[in-house]
């Protein structure tokens, strides 16, 4: 074994001066494939977590064709494609800013970086219009808009907070003293020791009593069982689902079959619906948070590659995020909180823009620094570019299997 | 020299800075602010020893106390108040000693403690690829137990004085969150639970990147792969399974939450959900969760049985391969839970067959091992003790998996106490056992300290014979009945036994023959954490080379410096032992050809 | 705006950048060029009217199939172009496709699990049994 020469002890003995190489890594080019291949691991594990709920849409879709058929109809497919070709140009003007970061050409990196995040801005107002009008035709998810009942037959099923909620005003009582147990308590002592009791109650009392309240599960409506019977809404969920554009079915059914609308659902598919809308939601709005932490990212690399000179206009864009997700919280929610949310955003994302156009006029200069990405360093760019291109992808996924169903 | 309380202030407790002359890891940077901030792999793997054990014995804990509880069969016919809440205290009690040990113990023991202090090291290398990104997965680990935590504040301030808590208490469901039970009528606080897991999975996740980049990227000159230590293959393959299955559960316990809070029904039947789905999404993950418990433990066994047979490994690629076919193959059998939910035959039968052939890899390697101890001058050190009655116990947790792996008596076996006999051969007795391989092996290089032989021994024994009392009855009462997660029990059948005229009732027996050795077990455990805490302040000083390895992280000192080698390791062979003698004045290893031995001369 | 001092290494010698050769550390690096990303884009926008287009055809259970294939074939592009996967190292794509085919594995068979008892859901009579 020929001896070798000891490295110094300080962290920084190495022959080359370049600021961005770690002391743990022996040359920038190992440093830089760790980095794109510990990027391509965790896109890897982005890719199961989504996987996880193209499954559990999978196996709903498999098992409720019908379902699916007739409730992705009120999505609207032009704005799901505007919003493709929106991430897909977004998608390449990363692309063309990471070549621009290797080539060290700084303004057209910033440039392009910031039309990528207009273009984010731009899939999230698509988006938060959707939601929107989601909102107004009461298309949610679970307890909310759900007309199925729970197995004794009684009461609508609720989520676990609603439910607490709800019977601890029953019982007048305040929260912290014994509430919680009591709507459970009282089934518990029937249902622990003999378990087929509970299961063959209502079977037993439909058949002692036929007339009993156990309604027949036919979903009809503005009948008895529709909990949004009589209001406002129900008028427009039936009108939603009798032809949400007001324009024939863009696909012409088969002579002979049924035509696929909610009226020749089977009544357990038609209580199916919204389950379409979990799984809608979940993926539309995990792929959202997606894009907001992609933006997020995006904007870091923006400020570093602007440098300390341009942060009269790259700081103020944070308030203008602000103001603009406020904005589109407003687009979002109907009803009476939705004009002060929109005055408020926009006025955020005005005072914001205001601050930009003032502090770069009349601010003091800073010195140009020496730009922070080139030929010899442009990693950041390409990780963001690598994030950004997983969350088009996944869109590319979630635009034909949501919206373009048959 | 002033001697500076901040080391005794993280836990060294005693570590007098007279006995260490050298700047080593530990002492390199004083204050709490340098071990929460640091970047070292070596205080992080420190740092996740002391969360992580504490984890341990939380679950520990829980045990004991359920096994106390199952001296007496509680009584569900008294239908009183005070009888409601002992079977609620004891679903309680069984579902966070699981969700303890499972997520906050098992996940993270060995590569988040060993893997982080060792692999570098055996790479040769100054740090892992991605240091900060190593102290987020500990911060992770950190806030995630948080909501444990939280789920023991609020179970035991609930149990002891009715408060009550936003978002539950405790934890009721089993570790398994079955639902629709987790996702509607559960008492526990399902909420925070999930939330909890889905950060430690994350703190997986981003532990699982780093390795994978570091094995990859920083290999030193010569390492080619088929080179590196076998601790690397399996933590390598553990990182794989990490990567590809903790999303899945990320994913899973966000819709379970989602599902709990605001009922999207996607699991609730009553909403138009699929249970099953449910046990899909969650053993997708589950299953390979459990090969990333045991793959490193079998990693840290390779390493131990070359260095305590002085032999190099028998079929080093077949050990190499096999940790790499036990991880891809481990995310094809995740069925072989779900075998009574009412799957079809054929896919009970596709899943049941994929089992069976995940027993050939880990088979592959138990008779490597033995293989290696063939012939070899073997030393009944503590590592060694623990390393061969983990090849006992994983022998009978894995032969015990054939029969839940095949369909026909499955159906009888499963719900019972089979399965908890089942999966704590492997889990406690192959992970846990190899954990403690590991810590005993690599304690005198992370602390420079050798603990006391004596107690280290006869904590084995006590863990051994206890590990056997307590679960080996089990297998027994499974096959007769015996069913699981139940806080009361009949007599069962009578069982003769010799000098005793009338039978004994047999589930009677097995049960406080558990608690019992739950006791013994508990005991020995404690016993080993004795020798190691003694040995910090009365251990004599360990040497370099105490067992005469030959892979990397032995050839600096013990404690390492803060960089880990102050010289460029060249690779060699990791399991060539020619050249290493035993010196006995320092109780270590050495060989005046290495690399480490001119370097060190020279200083 | 205060003129632009550029180190003179980074300075493009032309408005283009020719001349410019992205390394790390010497070791030159691939960068795409500007025909191939619009070449690219154009291939993904007409991929996309092409996957709304073919849902005016109806051909039964092969629609999603052919919208999953075109799917498939944007997110190539994508991956290879855009991600830069074609002038990579070969592990980075190994781990893409990987991640993909174990999703394929999880979703094949639940799919094919609750398949099985389909039948038992548009059973006639819920809760009997469907033959």
């Amino acid at each position: 074994m020929s001896t070798v020469e000891t490295n110094s002890a300080t962290a920084h003995g190495h022959d080359n001066h370049d600021p961005h190489l770690a002391h743990h890594f022996d040359t920038p080019e190992q440093q830089f494939q760790s980095a794109k291949l510990g990027m391509w691991v965790f896109l890897g594990t982005e890719i199961l977590m989504f996987g996880g709920l193209f499954c559990a849409y999978s196996v709903y879709r498999h098992n409720h064709p019908d379902v699916f058929a007739v409730a992705h109809e009120a999505l609207d497919r032009t704005l799901g494609a505007i919003n493709t070709l929106v991430l897909i140009t977004s998608s390449l003007t990363m692309a063309w800013a990471v070549r621009c970061a290797q080539l060290g050409q700084q303004r057209a990196l910033r440039w392009l970086m910031a039309v990528t995040l207009i273009g984010g801005y731009g899939f999230l107002g698509i988006k938060a219009v959707e939601y929107h009008t989601k909102w107004e035709h009461n298309l949610f998810f679970g307890h909310w808009h759900n007309t199925y009942y729970g197995w004794d037959g009684k009461q609508p099923v609720k989520g676990y907070f609603q439910e607490e909620l709800e019977n601890k005003e029953a019982n007048g009582e305040q929260p912290g003293a014994n509430g919680s147990e009591a709507p459970t308590a009282p089934e518990k002592a029937p249902a622990a020791p003999a378990a087929p009791a509970p299961a063959a109650a209502p079977v037993a009392e439909a058949a002692a009593n036929p007339a009993s309240s156990i309604p027949d599960m036919t979903f009809q409506p503005g009948s008895a069982i529709d909990g949004n019977a009589g209001t406002n809404d129900q008028a427009k969920i039936v009108a939603t689902f009798a032809d949400p554009r007001g324009v024939a079915p863009h696909y012409a059914t088969p002579a002979g079959e049924p035509a696929v609308n909610v009226n020749n659902l089977t009544p357990p598919d038609a209580e199916r619906m919204y389950t379409f809308f979990a799984v809608y939601f979940f993926m539309t709005g995990l792929h959202g948070l997606h894009v907001v932490i992609g933006m997020s990212v995006i904007y870091w690399v923006l400020l570093r590659a602007g440098g300390p000179q341009r942060k009269a206009y790259l700081v103020p864009a944070a308030p203008i995020s602000v103001g603009l997700f406020l904005t589109y919280l407003g687009i979002i929610i109907p009803g009476p909180s939705r004009l002060p949310l929109l005055v408020i955003g926009i006025s955020i994302a005005v005072a914001g823009a205001l601050w930009a156009v003032l502090w770069s006029t009349f601010g003091s200069r800073v010195p140009a620094a020496e730009p922070e990405f080139g030929p010899n360093y442009f990693t950041p760019v390409d990780l963001a570019g690598l994030y950004w291109h997983l969350v088009d992808m996944v869109w590319i996924f979630l635009f034909p299997l949501l919206y373009l169903i048959h | 020299m002033t001697l500076n309380t901040g080391a005794i202030s993280t836990g060294h407790r005693g570590f007098h800075e007279s006995h260490e002359h050298a700047d080593n890891y530990l002492t390199h940077d004083r204050g709490i602010m340098s071990w929460l901030f640091t970047l070292d792999h070596k205080r992080i793997g420190v740092m996740y020893m002391i969360a992580v054990c504490t984890a341990f014995f939380i679950g520990g804990m829980f045990a004991i106390m359920l096994r106390t509880m199952l001296w007496h069969p509680l009584d569900y016919a008294a239908n009183t108040a005070a009888a409601t809440r002992s079977y609620e205290l004891y679903n309680h009690f069984f579902t966070l000693h699981g969700a303890v040990m499972v997520f906050m113990f098992m996940v993270p023991a060995i590569p988040a403690i060993l893997g982080n202090f060792v692999l570098p090291m055996q790479l040769g290398a100054k740090d892992v690829a991605f240091p900060r990104l190593n102290l987020l997965s500990f911060w992770l680990y950190c806030t995630g137990s948080v909501f444990f935590l939280y789920l023991l504040f609020s179970g035991i301030t609930h149990a002891a004085w009715g408060w009550h808590w936003p978002g539950g208490y405790g934890l009721d469901t089993g570790w398994t969150f079955y639902t629709p039970y987790s996702s509607s009528k559960a008492l526990g606080g399902v909420v925070p639970a999930t939330l909890g897991i889905f950060i430690l999975g994350f703190s997986s996740i981003l532990t699982g990147v780093n390795f994978v980049a570091t094995i990859h990227m920083l290999r030193p000159v010569g390492m080619t792969w088929f080179r590196m230590p076998l601790m690397l293959w399996a933590l390598y393959s553990t990182a794989l399974i990490q990567i590809l299955a903790t999303p899945v559960l990320g994913i899973t316990v966000l819709l379970l939450g989602a599902e709990r809070a605001f009922g999207i029904g996607i699991f609730d039947p009553r909403l138009g959900g699929d249970p099953v789905l449910f046990q899909h999404f969650f053993w997708f993950y589950s299953h390979p969760a459990v090969y990333i418990m045991i793959l490193p433990a079998m990693g840290v066994i390779s390493d131990v049985m070359v260095a305590f047979s002085r032999k190099s490994i028998f079929g080093y690629s077949f050990v190499a391969a096999s940790s790499l076919a036990i991880a891809l193959l481990s995310f094809l059998v995740w069925g072989h839970h779900m075998f009574v939910t009412g799957m079809s035959p054929l896919t009970n039968a596709v899943f049941s067959l994929i089992t069976f052939c995940i027993a050939i890899p880990s088979a592959v390697k138990v008779f490597n091992w033995l293989g290696t101890m063939h012939g070899g001058s073997i030393r009944l050190k503590t590592p060694m003790l623990y390393a061969m009655g983990f090849i006992f116990l994983f022998t009978i947790g894995g032969l015990t998996g054939l029969f839940l792996g095949s369909l026909s008596t499955d159906i009888h076996l499963t719900n019972t106490y089979f399965i908890v006999a089942h999966f704590h051969y492997v889990m406690m007795g192959s992970t846990l056992f190899g954990f403690m391989v590991g810590m005993y092996y690599w304690w005198p290089k992370m602390f420079g300290r050798m603990y006391s032989e004596k107690i280290a021994v006869t904590g084995f024994l006590l863990a051994f014979i206890g590990f056997n009392l307590t679960f080996f009855p089990q297998f027994i009462g499974g096959t007769q009945g015996l069913p699981r997660r139940y806080a009361s029990y009949t007599d069962g059948p009578m069982v003769h036994v010799p000098f005793i005229n009338h039978g004994v009732p047999l589930f009677v027996t097995v049960h406080r023959m558990s608690t019992v050795g739950a006791y013994t077990l508990g005991s020995g455990l404690a016993l080993a954490l004795l020798s190691w805490v003694l040995s910090l302040k009365f251990g004599p000083k360990a040497a370099d080379n105490p067992w005469g390895a030959n892979t990397l992280e032995w050839q600096t000192t013990s404690p390492p410096p803060h960089d880990n080698f102050k010289y460029t390791p060249l690779a060699g062979d990791p399991y060539d032992l020619e050249g290493w003698t035993y010196e006995p004045d320092t109780n270590g290893w050495v060989n005046p050809a290495s690399q480490w031995a001119t370097v060190s001369a020279a200083h | 705006m205060a003129a632009e001092q550029q180190h003179p290494t980074l300075t493009p010698a032309g408005a283009e950048g020719h001349g410019i050769d992205p390394n790390i550390g010497g070791k030159h690096i691939h960068s795409t060029s500007p025909m191939l990303l619009l070449g690219v884009y154009g291939i993904l926008v007409f991929l996309t009217i092409l996957t709304v287009a073919v849902t005016k055809v109806d051909v039964g259970d092969f629609n999603i199939w052919i919208a999953l294939a075109i799917a498939v074939a944007k997110a190539s592009f994508v991956a290879l172009y855009f991600m830069h996967l074609r002038w990579d190292s070969p592990f980075n794509g190994a781990i893409l496709i990987f991640a993909f085919v174990f999703v394929a594995i999880f979703i094949g068979m639940s799919v094919m699990d609750s398949h099985n008892y389909r039948p038992f859901m548009h059973a006639p009579t819920p809760g009997t049994a469907p033959y």
